[in-house]
């Protein structure tokens, strides 16, 4: 296991849970309540016998007071499916930390989501969709999943759009969707946010926030570079320049903030220079996202 | 050279640092320092209103450095003087009076006409300062181009005593100097002017400015006549020194002849004269006077002057009558010779007489010479003065003085026998004597004051003086600066061994307005060339108090203010590019 990712971080992920309150069917049986009664250990209601049913699930005691055959229903336990789109751009490795805290977050979001055996699929990006991780469950993918991340390093543009779309397409029951991302596509912030608003998955979006990305340190005549389309603009920064420049972040914040609250959808602004676990476990109320 | 004094290719390379400093710090602060950032989105939103402006910013940058780069350029020029130029250089020689090396107005009065002057003809011009001195000593040449005639001016003293002032040689070195220059002209600084010649057009054509430098307004001085004929045999020379003031270094006046003869005269501590008289010289001897000790302005506490010997005038004289022959015999050195190519002086009845005349120098008289023979000079003027006057104003008449194309010089005499006189310019110069309309024919050489004129008019014509000239030192008037308006009235006088004033002229030389200064007594024309010692009187009558000049700093030091200040600007914007 290399720096990014050690004994202390995953401890402190061990105890932090996904609370879906229903989850779809037809998943395999894990710790996420479920809409369907089935086989789970929960009691949830009685029903009459039908006939082929398994025998072991009616209930002995009732039928010797009431003289009918009733079955015993559970509350079926199943797993989350959980998406993790990971922002692999350039702009995410400028300034190396916000990369960095990049990779912890989505390993710390699949970690939580590993530790209750729920399915977990990452889905990198950088211009293009990249090739996944997934799905996997289970704690011993967890290792594996870790190990992978470590590997992950920037791979050019910006393409969120188009790997949300591919999130959207894929066949697969509802489930969370883990954003992370500093969300500066070429294009803007508009068709981002049109691609969430279509995704059925809960959404969690992660932004990656550094603090020059709100207070540029320049000053006097400067060329701006995107690091990303190499496109370049001369830029003589004054006072006004930078008010302007302030003005226009926190209208991106506003948007990305009323999109969230809009969509029911969860919205970290992970400050990439600050601790990213305690910034994790803020989000996790008493432990428990609840979805 | 330059202002600065530093050598040329010292000068020229620090210019050059700072062009090239002021170039690359311009560029260095305007090159965009290029910043990767992690999205153009909210620089594009921030510059949006910048976009319109970028032809404006990118004009303002390079008005921005061409001013810098204007300003260092006029900086440069305006202290730099380019080595040597094309044929279209002026040559300029400073002739710069000896006194005012011992006078500290005078001496940053110069250096400030020096200071000034050098750098409006820059590139162009090429100067040299002479002291004038005997023998005249070169301060920096046009061949000198490691110090500037400024710098020469400061370390002038260092070389020595300055000496004695002697215009004519000084005036003789600047010529040779400027010989052959196309365009030349010489800045006399002068303390004192008299002994310069009236005209300010020098032979070869080089025009004479003259700057008048402050002079003490009073001052200890001492003047000396005249030599005359002695009734006694030999020459008598009068020696006046005049006292100013009281208190003072100034004791006694010593006149010494290198004969052995000697007179010291004792003066009072108070204002007033003190005369001492050698009698019984011999042509050729020499007359040192002194004043002993030393006051402000030493260059008129002491003169020497020779006993002029009497060379041989050979005249030729054809047509001359008993009487006239009498006269020319009479005349002291003066031989009849009937050879006119050998001759000197032509006496002449008619001016075309004889051809072969044509060129001599010739006195022309009777009633010929009245009628303004054609040929001949223009018109006549006619001037009284006393009987005296004649003598010695003929006697200070330089041989060069009636060389051609120096100019007007006719002193005309009509004295009280009725004699009218006249020279005229031309080549060969003519004396033009007649009797007056009413007198008889021969009336002329019937005046009793006849065989002096004509001795006077041989020796004049002759280029040879009747006797020494006076060596006047200075003058005891002088110009003061900072009087604005007003004028300064000058009396002169001259005055014989016998202590009668033999003339007086007064004159009126305004002021200059904005405390330039002007300098009297040159403006005297009949009493210029060597003739009678000047005194002069300031007065304060029509004095109006003025602003006194004040001595601003130069455009070149203003010029330096906003280059330097443009510099700071360009490194303070650099350093804050820098920093950020």
């Amino acid at each position: 296991m290399g720096r990014l990712f050690d004994g202390p971080f995953l401890r402190r992920l061990e105890s932090l849970r996904y609370a879906s309150r229903r989850v779809p069917r037809g998943g395999r049986p894990a710790e996420q309540t479920s809409k369907s009664l089935g086989g789970g250990v929960e009691f949830a209601d009685y029903r009459a016998y039908v006939p082929g049913e398994d025998m072991r699930r009616v209930d002995w005691m009732v039928y010797l007071r009431l003289g009918k055959l009733f079955s015993r229903l559970f509350t079926e336990e199943l797993d989350l499916p959980v998406h993790v789109a990971l922002d692999l751009s350039d702009s995410v490795f400028l300034p190396p930390e916000r990369g960095r805290a990049a990779l912890q977050a989505a390993a710390a979001f699949s970690w939580v989501a590993l530790s209750g055996q729920d399915r977990v699929r990452v889905h990198p990006f950088g211009a293009d969709p990249l090739p996944g991780f997934g799905p996997v469950s289970g704690k011993g993918a967890g290792m594996r999943l870790l190990d992978w991340l470590e590997g992950l390093g920037p791979s050019g543009g910006t393409g969120i759009e188009k790997t949300l779309r591919r999130i959207r397409g894929l066949a697969g029951r509802r489930g969370l969707l883990v954003v992370v991302s500093d969300f500066f596509s070429p294009s803007g912030i508009g068709g981002v946010l049109e691609e969430l608003a279509r995704q059925r998955h809960r959404l969690l979006l992660v932004q990656l926030v550094h603090p020059h990305d709100s207070e540029p340190p320049f000053q006097g005549e400067i060329r701006v570079i995107d690091c990303e389309t190499r496109e370049e603009r001369d830029v003589t920064v004054t006072p006004a320049v930078l008010e302007r420049y302030r003005s226009a972040w926190k209208t991106f914040q506003e948007e990305l903030r009323s999109f969230a609250l809009r969509r029911g959808a969860y919205l970290l602004p992970l400050q990439v220079t600050v601790d990213v676990i305690s910034q994790v476990e803020a989000l996790f109320l008493g432990g428990r996202l609840p979805l | 050279m330059n202002l600065w004094g530093l050598p040329g290719w010292l000068f020229w390379s620090a210019g050059a640092f700072a062009l090239v400093s002021a170039f690359l710090l311009h560029f260095l602060r305007v090159r965009s320092r290029p910043v990767t950032v992690p999205t153009l989105l909210f620089w594009r939103e921030a510059v949006k209103e910048q976009s319109p402006r970028v032809l404006f910013r990118r004009l303002s940058r390079w008005g921005s450095l061409l001013l810098v780069l204007l300003v260092l350029f006029f900086l440069l020029f305006s202290a730099g003087e380019p080595g040597p130029s094309g044929k279209n250089a002026e040559y300029r020689v400073y002739l710069l009076d000896p006194a005012a090396l011992d006078l500290p107005a005078a001496k940053k009065e110069a250096a400030s006409i020096l200071g000034e002057s050098l750098p409006r003809g820059r590139g162009r011009t090429r100067c040299a300062l002479l002291l004038a001195s005997l023998p005249p000593r070169p301060l920096s040449s046009f061949q000198d181009p490691s110090r500037t005639a400024l710098a020469a001016l400061e370390g002038a003293r260092r070389a020595g005593a300055p000496g004695l002032r002697d215009w004519e040689a000084g005036l003789r070195a600047a010529r040779a100097l400027l010989e052959g220059r196309k365009r030349a002209s010489l800045y006399v600084l002068a303390v004192d002017s008299t002994g310069l010649p009236a005209s300010r057009i020098l032979p070869g054509g080089i025009t004479l400015h003259l700057v008048p430098l402050p002079a003490p307004l009073w001052d200890d001085g001492v003047q000396a006549a005249t030599p005359v004929r002695s009734p006694l045999g030999g020459w008598d020379v009068l020696v006046r020194a005049r006292r100013r003031g009281r208190g003072g270094p100034v004791r006694s006046l010593t006149v010494r002849a290198a004969s052995g003869a000697e007179k010291t005269v004792l003066l009072d501590d108070r204002d007033g004269l003190a005369e001492a008289v050698l009698r019984g010289l011999s042509p050729g001897d020499r007359v040192t006077a002194r004043l002993s000790g030393k006051d402000s302005y030493g260059a008129n506490d002491a003169l020497t002057l020779e006993i002029p010997r009497n060379p041989e005038i050979r005249v030729y004289a054809p047509g001359a009558g008993p009487v006239l022959q009498a006269a020319l015999a009479a005349v002291e050195g003066a031989r009849i010779t009937g050879d006119p190519s050998s001759a000197q002086v032509a006496v002449l009845q008619k001016p075309g007489a004889a051809k072969k005349v044509s060129s001599l120098p010739a006195l022309l008289w009777g009633p010929a010479a009245a009628e303004k023979p054609s040929g001949g000079p223009g018109p006549w003027r006619t001037v009284s003065l006393h009987p005296l006057v004649e003598g010695l104003a003929f006697s200070g008449v330089r041989s060069s003085a009636l060389s051609p194309g120096t100019g007007p010089l006719i002193p005309l005499v009509r004295n009280q026998s009725g004699i009218t006189v006249g020279i005229s310019p031309g080549s060969p110069p003519r004396i033009l004597a007649a009797a007056d309309p009413e007198d008889k024919p021969n009336g002329l050489w019937e005046s009793p004051d006849f065989p002096r004129f004509l001795a006077r008019a041989l020796r004049a014509l002759s280029g040879i003086p009747f006797a020494g000239d006076g060596l006047a030192a200075g003058g005891w008037g002088a110009v003061r600066k900072g009087l604005d308006g007003g004028g300064l009235e000058f009396r002169a006088q001259g005055f014989p061994p016998t202590g009668i004033p033999l003339a007086e002229g007064r004159g009126e030389f305004p002021f200059l307005p904005g405390g330039k200064s002007s300098l009297g007594g040159l403006a005297l024309p009949a009493l210029t060339g060597g003739g009678p010692p000047l005194s002069g009187s300031l007065s304060r009558a029509g004095e109006r108090p003025g602003k006194p000049s004040r001595g601003g700093p130069s455009p070149a030091f203003w010029l330096g203010l906003l280059g330097l200040f443009f510099l700071t600007l360009e490194w303070w914007a650099f350093n804050r590019g820098r920093a950020a």
